[in-house]
């Protein structure tokens, strides 16, 4: 699973959105989130269950963080950092946030038995995914499902559906009831 | 190493969320001193002075919800 800018939005918007299109997304966003940091807290020390860029990273942190921010508040983003595989280097210098992923994706699907799931709220995604394959290669298909964070959690409700009985009962004692 | 407020740094290794049922040794044996159960989601932070301490929180509700009001944010 490979998360974009979007999904950290929504999955850590601290109030309740009044919208109905986009309280659907922060629920499945939040469900999504709290998924991976359950797969990933069972998960052996090294293996990872969701990436991102740092670039993608790094952009949501500045912001969530914001000024002069709280240590307790430097130390929840270390633990997201910690709850999945930030990929940096010279792979990815000078790519865009959204290139990052995409490249990030294409790696994964190429080079390992892991199929990547590009996760995403913004629906103009898979057309920048087909121009970013067209670049070199008019005919090129995009090689990985891009899913928003409502087709996320339906596909892992249907994948993994103890893990997310979990998510459900914990989520009912929830801080922050949707 | 840990950022803190005023910039400064702490000497830690790591934090991070692990399921009670993965912890092993020293961590585990703080998990069962505070009696947590296997499937309890806690905040595993670990600080070197000499011998690494591991300091154990258990997070009550979704992670995501926890986090945010640790941090402040709600």
């Amino acid at each position: 699973m490979v998360l974009c800018h979007s999904f950290f939005h929504d999955a850590f918007r601290p109030h309740k959105p009044l919208d109905s299109d986009v309280f659907k997304a922060w629920t499945s966003s939040r469900f999504v989130a709290n998924f991976i940091i359950e797969k990933q807290a069972r998960l052996s020390e090294g293996s990872f269950f969701a990436f991102t860029s740092k670039e993608v990273f790094d952009s949501f942190a500045s912001k969530f963080e914001g000024d002069n921010p709280s240590a307790r508040l430097i130390e929840t983003v270390q633990i997201l950092h910690n709850s999945m595989y930030i990929v940096g280097g010279k792979v990815l210098k000078g790519l865009s946030d959204d290139d990052s992923v995409f490249v990030i994706c294409d790696i994964l699907y190429s080079r390992s038995n892991y199929k990547p799931i590009l996760v995403s709220n913004i629906p103009k995604k898979v057309e920048k995914a087909k121009a970013f394959y067209h670049k070199k290669d008019a005919n090129a298909k995009i090689p990985f499902p891009i899913y928003n964070a409502i087709e996320v959690e339906h596909f892992l409700r249907d994948k993994f559906p103890d893990l997310c009985d979990l998510v459900d009962r914990r989520l009912k004692n929830s801080f922050l009831k949707a | 190493m840990l950022r803190t407020k005023k910039g400064e740094t702490e000497m830690s290794l790591d934090i991070k969320i692990r399921a009670v049922k993965v912890l092993h040794g020293r961590a585990k044996e703080e998990a069962t001193k505070q009696g947590l159960k296997p499937d309890d989601l806690v905040i595993v932070k670990t600080t070197v002075d000499s011998l690494p301490e591991y300091s154990v929180e258990k997070i009550e509700g979704d992670p995501v919800s926890y986090l945010l009001k640790r941090a402040g944010k709600i």
